[in-house]
């Protein structure tokens, strides 16, 4: 398994973190909470801060460490088999829910009528064949695409900057601090893409500043959706909740020059591959959750057994997306989810042990030659 | 050992290996009046006037020499040849034949001498025609090797300079040099390409074009995966940045491993002027590949899915020429494609006298006349013909930029953006876990190389650029002191 | 061979989405031949029956014609059904094309819609995710039908003419657009208030024997009003000519009292930008005609929960933009008799180059204080007084200067004390003083608001205790 850089990992997180944030999140966050949807995101990403911070130290300490072997030091093999095939389920989620925003995102934006019984299929096989070879290849993809895609990014909010009102952000918490909480408890789940960190533990290769840069990749990532879902409030007030494009509709407002030129079909275009990226590096987080949990080697039937599986959710034709993420989110999916939760925050706990244990290491390493000392003297 | 110290035999024995061909020439003398000698070459390669006046003549000029140190005496005092062996195997006399040489056989002696006379006709060297520099040198490799190591050694004066020969080819038997600078180049890539060219077995090496099939390890690829190159101070550059240069004989056109896609980008000229020129125009050249690769698809799946796009006044106009038109967007598209690729085959093929009026029959008759009749519309024809003129800003690319276009175009027409998009992404994916001889093949850019970025799309000046680019593996990445 | 291609994976995977969608593709039309491209949509109301029929007007692209003149590529088509969607769908069978309205841009409403909740009417436009947000709303008393047909009869890109106009507007009359999306989050909004361009048609009659067009459909015809000449804020080139005297021309042509030209400059405030219907393919027109026109005047409808409410004038409407920051709102200014340091009992106008305008919400006890300062640079444009002297005529006589400040002072606070009092009358919160105060005073705003609530979001009466003040700080500049 070829091993990727921290630049590498911190570019891919930086666009797993924007992709979905970007499309119907602002609407759907803005149904529950009016014009609060950045201080949601703020909220949700200060609460996915503290185990992100965990998971980087652990990853700098041991960057030899994959979640396989950190569980089953942690928990035992039977436990770590359940935990990860959790993960995988939960990936797999998001990765329907991802392929039915796809969807949407293509008829709002580009197209008038997609059939996506028959797009899906080279979609899949596409971002399938990016996912078998490997994670250093969605990595690299991404790096291309960083440059581009940030200055997409500036484009879109520069644009919607142009004919925004930032006192349409104004007031804060109008509805008081238990709508803007319940908002973000209810729409935990998008927010919570730093599980993705997890797949990549033992896949960084080591280096000083190896968590200084994803973590720089990760911040950037939620500074600039903080500041979209800003523009975007300011852009929109309460007509937030019907826009369900966000990234595609703000770049429509460009004054006086519309009628020569159109720069939102440029940042659709752009935000097409930040989704598609997004789409190959879950795949590859199932893929990889799945291999880990029966033991398999790298296959690419598994491969396609997801891919088939994304695809007959997907096809189904009275599932939508609220539909989906309602199906996913009912109870059994919710201990799954305290789950998905919970193992990183364990982190924390994880690093205090093994920190122990390499002093019991050291200990016993020092005692071992003490003990061989005093063999030799005898 | 030769088979006999017989005259006689051994002629019978060259002329049966060389199967009596009438460019066989045995000239039989004797020398000081008495010992039997015989040269034999052939007559189509070698230098007649040097054999007349520098061998043979001074031979038969000699006199009062014993039988039995003739031939050293000839080796040592008489033959002012610069390139002289001894030979005892007939195989290997007669393969030194084949290659220009003349052998002198001598009655008693079970040695014969060989001497390099090459005298075949050469082409001059001349500015390669596809790989012109305004500002620079005008020197391109010829066909012939020697020359050609010529040409590099003048520019790599310098004992690290390391060439290594070898023969390929049953029949041909060409060599092939391995040139490398030894305190520069990873010895791992040396030792790689060795062992391929050590595998292959072939019955003939034309061009540096077969060589370069066995060197590539992805060959159903359509992307290259070695670079190439007819300038000498190209190579040059090559190897100082710890590339393998591999020249053929018979070939002008020198192969140089390993290959990163930004040397298809890259021009001698961008080297010979100023850096903000150059910056300027390698941005130029990046945004006509773009064109080339992109536009005609863009032009397809906007007109089959996604006018939303386009302004309206410029909506009208497009509308306005399209109507009428027979053919549907993707039919038209691909029909001007073929027409366009039909008038460069034929332009490249069709005698010069007769240029002027076919470039006629082609640019006005048929691109005008088309238009004019409503076979096709004004905006595919432009779309298409800029498409086809910017492939060649970067002509070493243009076979993989015109299959890439292709390819692009059909995607667009299936799917529209998202098409391109997924073409886009895959070809990148692909190429991107690709590495060539240990250099990543999409370097700098991906992995992310900081110093390889100093002569990418924005190349910095000659002076700042102290180190070798790390996209290439080697073992001395410090260039200025 | 075969077996080798076919090993490829990679090739094979290329194949199978070749096969599944090339062949269809190859032979798909273009869309734009296979969809009706809406530029601009009408909608008229008529009772039928008990019942109400819209009648819904589209203008369309029609390829076909040369490009330079884009009243041939202009078609109509118009439609009566029960809502708007079905009215689309009988636009769909006419044409038998589908419909599309990423293009369109306009989305007149005639007064026989506006008379009833206009959110019913573009509800389906507000859904549609091809309709763009910034797609202006424009009222008339006209038939929304017949300001498409005359708009679409014009050459020179000015069957675009109407967008330019509001584009115009928005930028130099109107101190907040009138895009559809600003009207639903208005009407959203707690004042339910917004204003929206109006339109009106009139039959001008045309006195010219002899109609010189440049090409088909003319240029902008002449008001009698002194310097009232206004091109559009754009309307083709020199379309505020005429070519010969009243009437229409080619474009450019140069009329008697017509001076053509933008509308900024102008000092008349009776702004008249007149799109003519002109001949077509040139000709010539009989004398004494009646042609219709498409007048802007620069006036504004109100509406209140989406149903029209009442008229604003032109220089309210102007004035709007002393207490909204939205928009450039340059303009002009005319001060009558007005005395300065060289000249008595003049007229003077002065243009307005740049405004800053800054609001405050505060609470006076209970009493809610909307503030607006506002700081403009001002330049003299005209100085009318018998007896000029010459000195008036010198470069350094257009700044501004006491007592003229004074003057100035007081125009605007009149303007903005005249529309506030409208909005007082009329209970249309148009300037959105609610949400202003809730983003800045929300619990007192709150407080004050609970006798006036009527509903979830509903609120009626609350201006009245309202009390505006305008502080007026005048920079000027050489």
């Amino acid at each position: 398994m070829k091993k990727i850089t921290a630049g590498q990992a911190g570019v891919l997180m930086f666009l797993s973190f924007c992709s979905s944030k970007f499309l119907t999140m602002p609407s759907a966050i803005s149904a529950m909470v009016g014009r609060d949807i950045w201080v949601v995101a703020t909220f949700a990403f200060i609460l996915e801060t503290i185990p992100i911070y965990f998971i980087l130290k652990f990853m700098q300490k041991y960057p030899d460490k994959n979640l396989k072997q950190v569980l089953e030091k942690m928990t035992g093999k039977i436990l770590t088999k359940i935990i990860i095939i959790f993960y995988a389920i939960t990936f797999f989620i998001k990765l329907v829910i991802l392929s039915k925003e796809i969807h949407n995102f293509l008829i709002d934006a580009l197209y008038d009528r997609v059939t996506w019984d028959l797009y899906l299929i080279p979609v899949l096989l596409i971002m399938g064949y990016v996912t078998f070879l490997g994670l250093r290849s969605i990595c690299r993809t991404s790096q291309i695409f960083i440059y581009v895609i940030v200055f997409a990014l500036i484009v879109a909010c520069s644009i919607g900057l142009m004919s925004a009102d930032i006192t349409n952000t104004l007031p804060i918490m109008q509805n008081g601090f238990g709508v803007v909480f319940h908002g973000t408890i209810k729409h935990l789940f998008n927010f919570s893409d730093s599980i993705i960190l997890l797949i990549f533990l033992g896949n960084v290769k080591p280096e000083p500043k190896m968590a200084k840069k994803i973590g720089f990749g990760i911040g950037s990532a939620m500074i600039i959706t903080i500041i979209f879902y800003i523009i975007f409030n300011a852009v929109y007030d309460n007509l937030s909740l019907g826009n369900r494009q966000g990234i595609a509709n703000i770049a429509q407002f460009i004054p006086n020059i519309s009628s020569v030129l159109r720069l939102d079909w440029f940042t659709t275009i752009i935000w097409i591959v930040v989704v598609l990226l997004k789409f190959s590096t879950l795949m590859y987080c199932v893929y990889v959750c799945l291999l880990d949990s029966f033991g398999l080697k790298n296959n690419g039937y598994v491969l396609i057994g997801i891919g088939v599986a994304v695809y007959l959710i997907s096809i189904i034709p009275t599932l939508n997306i609220e539909l989906t993420a309602k199906i996913f989110y009912s109870t059994p999916f919710t201990i799954m989810g305290l789950v998905q939760y919970v193992i990183p925050y364990a982190f924390s706990i994880f690093l205090i042990i093994m920190k122990k244990d390499q002093k019991k290491l050291k200990r016993n390493k020092i005692n071992g030659l003490l003990i061989s000392e005093a063999c030799k003297n005898v | 050992m030769l088979n006999s110290k017989k005259l006689e035999i051994n002629k019978i024995v060259f002329s049966n290996g060389l199967n009596n061909c009438p460019d066989l020439i045995m000239r039989e003398f004797k020398i000081c009046k008495k010992i039997s000698a015989c040269l034999v070459y052939l007559n189509t390669l070698v230098d007649a006037d040097y054999i007349n006046r520098d061998i043979i003549s001074k031979i038969l000029d000699l006199k009062d020499v014993k039988k039995k140190d003739i031939f050293k005496y000839i080796k040592e005092n008489v033959i002012s040849n610069s390139e002289l062996k001894v030979v005892e195997l007939e195989s290997h006399a007669i393969d030194l034949i084949l290659t220009g040489n003349a052998i002198l056989l001598i009655d008693g002696e079970d040695k014969a001498i060989a001497l390099s006379i090459q005298g075949w006709k050469l082409r001059p060297i001349q500015e390669p025609p596809n790989s012109v520099a305004i500002k620079g040198p005008r020197e391109g490799f010829t066909e012939d090797i020697k020359i050609n190591i010529s040409l590099l050694r003048r520019r790599l004066v310098t004992p690290d300079l390391y060439i290594e020969e070898k023969t390929v080819g049953k029949y041909t038997k060409t060599k092939i040099c391995v040139c490398y600078i030894n305190t520069i180049v990873d010895k791992e890539i040396v030792k790689e390409i060795n062992k391929k060219l050590n595998e292959i077995s072939i019955d003939g090496i034309i061009d540096s074009a077969y060589i370069q099939e066995f060197l590539e390890p992805l060959n159903d690829s359509i992307f290259k995966q070695s670079g190439s190159s007819e300038r000498p101070d190209v190579i040059t550059s090559r190897l100082l940045e710890g590339r393998v240069a591999i020249l053929v004989d018979g070939s002008p056109v020198v192969i140089t491993i390993p290959f990163v896609l930004i040397e298809d980008f890259q021009n001698p000229e961008d080297y010979y002027g100023k850096t903000a020129r150059a910056i300027f125009v390698r941005s130029i050249r990046f945004i006509g590949i773009m064109f080339s690769l992109f536009l005609p698809g863009i032009y397809v799946s906007v007109l089959l899915y996604h006018y939303r796009v386009i302004p309206l006044r410029l909506l009208i106009t497009i509308a306005n020429a399209i109507e009428g038109i027979p053919m549907t967007p993707v039919i038209e598209t691909f029909f001007i494609i073929i027409l366009f690729e039909i008038l460069y085959e034929a332009s490249l093929r069709m005698p010069k006298y007769l240029g002027m009026a076919l470039s006629i029959v082609g640019g006005i008759i048929i691109g005008d006349m088309a238009i004019k009749s409503g076979i096709v519309s004004p905006p595919a024809l432009i779309v298409v013909a800029l498409s086809g003129l910017t492939i060649y800003t970067a002509p070493d690319a243009a076979p993989q930029l015109f299959i890439m276009r292709i390819g692009f175009t059909i995607m667009g027409a299936m799917l529209g953006f998202l098409g391109i998009v997924l073409g886009i992404v895959f070809v990148l994916a692909r190429l991107s876990n690709f590495d060539s001889y240990g250099a990543a093949y999409l370097g700098p850019w991906a992995p992310n190389i900081p110093s390889g970025k100093n002569d990418a799309i924005v190349k910095a000046k000659t002076k700042n650029m102290s180190e070798r680019p790390e996209s290439i593996p080697n073992i001395n990445n410090v260039r200025t002191e | 061979m075969f077996k080798k291609i076919f090993k490829n994976k990679i090739f094979v995977c290329f194949l199978i989405i070749v096969i599944m969608f090339f062949p269809s593709a190859m032979f798909t039309p273009s869309e734009i031949s296979g969809r009706v491209i809406i530029t601009a949509i009408g909608i008229d109301a008529t009772p039928i029956d008990n019942q109400i029929m819209y009648e819904v007007t589209v203008q369309m692209l029609r390829a076909g014609g040369a490009s330079g003149n884009t009243s041939n590529n202009l078609g109509i088509v118009s439609v009566t059904a029960t809502d708007i969607t079905a009215a689309l769908d009988l636009i769909q069978l006419k044409v038998g094309k589908k419909v599309g309205f990423a293009l369109c841009k306009l989305i007149i409403l005639s007064d026989s819609v506006s008379n009833e909740n206009l959110v019913n009417v573009l509800d389906y436009f507000i859904r549609s995710e091809q309709l763009g947000l910034n797609t202006v709303l424009i009222n008339t008393d006209a038939r929304a039908k017949e300001i498409i047909q005359t708009s679409a009869e014009l050459d020179n890109n000015s069957s675009f003419s109407l967008q330019r106009i509001m584009d115009f507007n928005m930028e130099h009359i109107n101190a907040t657009s009138t895009s559809i999306g600003d009207f639903f989050k208005e009407y959203y909004c707690y004042g339910k208030a917004s204003i929206m361009a109006f339109l009106q048609l009139e039959d001008i009659i045309s006195e010219s024997s002899e109609q010189s067009s440049g090409g088909s459909g003319g240029g902008a015809g002449s008001e009698s009003n002194k310097g009232s000449e206004s091109g559009l804020g754009g309307l083709g080139g020199g379309s505020g000519g005429s070519g010969g005297s009243n009437g229409s021309g080619g474009s450019g042509g140069s009329g008697n009292e017509s001076s053509g030209g933008q509308l900024t400059d102008s000092s008349d405030l009776t702004k008249k930008a007149i799109i003519t219907k002109g001949t077509l393919s040139g000709g010539v027109q009989s004398s004494s005609n009646m042609i219709p026109a498409v007048i802007n005047e620069g006036r504004s409808a109100v509406f209140k929960k989406g149903v029209k409410a009442g008229m604003l004038n032109l220089e309210q409407t102007r004035a709007i933009k002393w207490l909204k920051p939205s928009g450039d709102n340059r303009g002009t200014l005319t001060l009558k008799n007005v005395n300065g340091k060289d000249f008595h009992s003049a007229d003077v106008t002065v243009r307005v180059e740049s405004k800053n305008l800054k609001l405050k919400a505060y609470f006076d006890g209970d009493i809610p204080v909307y503030k607006a300062v506002v700081n403009i640079d001002v330049k003299v444009l005209e100085i009318l007084q018998e007896d000029i002297s010459i000195d008036l005529l010198s470069t350094l006589r257009t700044f501004v200067e006491w007592p003229l400040e004074d003057a100035i002072r007081a125009q605007i606070q009149s303007e903005t004390q005249d529309i506030f009092d409208y909005m007082k009358t009329n209970d249309v919160d148009i300037i959105g003083a609610c949400r202003f105060f809730s983003k800045y005073q929300l619990k007192k705003w709150n407080k004050y608001l609970e006798p006036y609530k009527l509903g979830e979001n509903d609120y009626e009466g609350y201006l009245e205790n309202i009390r505006l003040e305008v502080e007026v700080n005048i920079y000027s500049k050489y």
